[in-house]
């Protein structure tokens, strides 16, 4: 996992709980150092024990970690330098999701030791998409959730997501579904 | 073999959304969507000038020049915007037309907005879009690399601070180690000097008890011995004068001088009175050494033959000197120089003396019994004490024995306080402190110690033949103990001395009170 992601998640719990408590997630994670290289590849094990050490510290489940990280992840990548690349991605939620595999892939072109998630979507209806979604990582499909709420609220868009397969459940890939209304139309 | 396949138009602009044609003109005749979107005005039906200038290469934009470049890297400035088109020249003979592949060179991802192009304007195969997202990745490191080094310099800061602390604290507490060991050098010092102040004090009472018991009934004696002397050798002459007159003695005169050996008594009676005289003679000579020791009639400095205080040393040290027991005469070897008087507390510096010799002679009886006991050899016992006058004015003191010597250990401490080789409650550790401080404070002079293990060891004293200004200065701060000590004496010529200490300690504390009356006034 690269530094991004341990940065963003150090940002996450500092903006939401203060210094004090990322400190003390640190230091339960045993995650030695305070400072992330974003553009370096972490092992994933690390960002395993923050998610965990801050679910026991904040006293929320893994799953409500991961989804409001995922939600923190995209106001998170756009004030880091992305948001150009974000704006040239699609300029509403079905155009973006469209597009985020073709970013995904980029980054693992340039970036293979990365090994970004791929992600697959495709119109089901007027305003509803199904998403899939495939990554070498477990546990992280929540973070999929929190990822398209914080693309709705990017997009000023109403969405409602749930999952209708899962790794969990012996499928090979998680796949969801999303209802979306744009709040205003240009 | 030419490709027989060929992208349809529809396909083409697909490919290639930044492509345009140009006639022989340089006129646009076909443009890809994007951009004819992104460009202000009509693009097609225009001339190239109209809305690009060529830049690279460096060429007049003519058709044949554009024509000839097909090999060349073209670089196009829009004129409208900030634009910049990257690409190639394509000449297509059957249309004697010029193609122009290629799209937007992007080298900062702020610079797309303005332009109004999203990622979906560009081909997919276009590496632009990589390379767009690698001078962001470009763009995040160099920027993690300038936090993390502004970080490295304030911690750096941050250390060198610490460090300084560090330094500064060291430095407080090198400083503070050294005044706790500066006062407790002062403190021993101090200790070492009551206790030989008391030890002076005590030796002082008990010397002028004894100058004034001993010395006046001395003389007295030696005094009337002379009469005694003279009255008898009368006598003498009158039994003498009796007897050649009447010669007939009385039967009972004859009994008694026969009883009482009239001859030898004549013969003898004068040599024990000079007998008695020579006694009586040492007797005062004692007295005087240990007066000329103590000195306590001299508690100032004044000139000195240094020798005198060395010859009553070792008359007072005469008896440890003769055999004993095993032990042989210790021999005394003397070299003594023409030496000038010497400026000095005398008394302190036969105490100085004293302690060396002392010191010589414990070392010599330790050494010979060692030796005697491990060997059965018998070694000569010396004392060599040698005095010269340096060229630069110093009188210079050796003492030396031939015993056993000081180990290089414990050489550099025996002039420190209380350090002492011998037994537990045999010597005190203060005698060669003490001896330092009255020949390096006390008359800034130097004392030295040179040792030879199994040869000997040797103290030499260097003293000035005039004591230092400040020296003058220093001991008229001990004018009470002066005062105290003139006292004594004063008092040793009259009175006895249990009045004389009574007077003594009377004196001292009115002296007392009045140091610290001075003292609190000032």
């Amino acid at each position: 996992m690269y530094g991004l992601v341990n940065k963003a998640i150090s940002d996450m719990v500092k903006s939401h709980f203060g210094e004090q408590i990322w400190q003390q997630i640190r230091e339960k994670a045993e995650v030695e150092t305070d400072t992330f290289i974003r553009m370096e590849g972490y092992p994933d094990d690390v960002t395993h024990r923050l998610v965990k050490a801050a679910s026991e510290v904040l006293e929320l489940s893994p799953a409500q970690i991961m989804e409001a990280f995922g939600e923190f992840w995209v106001q998170f990548t756009a004030s880091e330098g992305y948001g150009e690349l974000m704006d040239m991605s699609g300029d509403d939620l079905p155009e973006f999701l469209q597009n985020l595999d073709n970013l995904h892939a980029r980054v693992g072109v340039s970036f293979p030791k990365l090994r970004p998630p791929s992600f697959d979507c495709n119109e089901v209806d007027d305003q509803v998409l199904s998403l899939e979604y495939r990554s070498e990582r477990e546990g992280l499909a929540p973070m999929v959730v929190g990822l398209v709420k914080g693309l709705g609220t990017r997009f000023d868009t109403e969405v409602n997501i749930s999952q209708v397969e899962s790794k969990d459940s012996g499928a090979d890939h998680d796949e969801f579904l999303i209802h979306f209304k744009p709040n205003s139309v240009d | 073999m030419s490709p027989a396949i060929t992208l349809p138009p529809h396909i083409f602009t697909e490919a290639f959304p930044f492509h345009f044609i140009l006639d022989s003109d340089l006129n646009i005749v076909q443009a890809g969507s994007v951009l004819q979107r992104i460009c202000p005005n009509t693009l097609v039906g225009s001339l190239l000038e109209q809305f690009f200038e060529i830049t690279r290469p460096k060429i007049t934009p003519t058709f044949e020049a554009v024509k000839k470049q097909r090999k060349s890297l073209f670089v196009l400035n829009s004129i409208h915007n900030e634009m910049q088109l990257k690409g190639q020249m394509i000449y297509l003979e059957e249309e004697n037309l010029i193609c122009f592949l290629g799209s937007p060179w992007i080298t900062d991802t702020s610079s797309l907005e303005p332009l109004g192009l999203k990622l979906k304007d560009f081909a997919i195969h276009d590496p632009i879009v990589d390379f767009i997202f690698l001078l962001q990745a470009k763009n995040t490191s160099l920027n993690d690399a300038k936090r993390l080094t502004e970080e490295l310099q304030q911690q750096q800061l941050q250390l060198k601070n610490a460090l300084r602390i560090k330094e500064n604290l060291a430095k407080i507490a090198e400083s503070q180690a050294k005044r706790l060991e500066e006062t407790l050098r002062d403190l021993q010092d101090t200790q070492a000097q009551l206790i030989q102040t008391e030890k002076m004090s005590g030796l002082g009472q008990m010397v002028a008890g004894i100058a004034h018991e001993v010395n006046n009934p001395v003389n007295f004696i030696h005094g009337n011995l002379s009469y005694v002397l003279t009255y008898s050798n009368q006598l003498l002459e009158l039994i003498s004068l009796y007897q050649k007159i009447y010669p007939q003695e009385h039967p009972l005169i004859s009994e008694l001088v026969e009883a009482i050996d009239l001859d030898f008594l004549i013969e003898d009676f004068p040599q024990t009175i000079r007998s008695m005289q020579m006694g009586t003679e040492r007797i005062r000579e004692i007295v005087t050494s240990l007066r000329t020791f103590s000195r306590l009639d001299e508690a100032e400095h004044k000139p000195v033959n240094l020798h005198d205080g060395l010859e009553s040393t070792l008359l007072i040290l005469k008896h440890r000197l003769k055999p004993h027991g095993q032990r042989p005469l210790i021999e005394i070897i003397k070299d003594y120089g023409n030496l000038p008087l010497v400026e000095c507390f005398s008394g302190q510096l036969n105490q100085v003396f004293m302690n060396i010799i002392a010191n010589a002679i414990d070392a010599l009886e330790e050494h010979y019994f060692q030796t005697f006991n491990t060997t059965g050899l018998s070694l000569p016992l010396r004392i060599y004490i040698s005095t010269v006058l340096s060229v630069e004015s110093k009188v210079i003191i050796r003492i030396a024995d031939n015993g056993s010597g000081i180990p290089e250990s414990v050489r550099d401490k025996i002039f420190d306080p209380f350090f002492t080789t011998k037994p537990i409650g045999k010597g005190t550790g203060l005698g060669l402190s003490i001896c330092y401080k009255i020949i390096v404070d006390t008359h800034g002079g130097s004392l030295t110690c040179k040792s030879t293990p199994n040869q000997g060891t040797e103290f030499i004293i260097e003293l000035l033949t005039h004591l230092p200004p400040q020296i003058k200065d220093q001991n008229l701060i001990e004018l009470t103990e002066i005062s105290a000590e003139k006292t004594v004496e004063r008092y040793s010529q009259e009175q006895s001395p249990r009045k004389i200490a009574e007077k003594l300690t009377r004196t001292l504390s009115e002296g007392v009170a009045e140091s610290w009356q001075y003292n609190s006034s000032a």
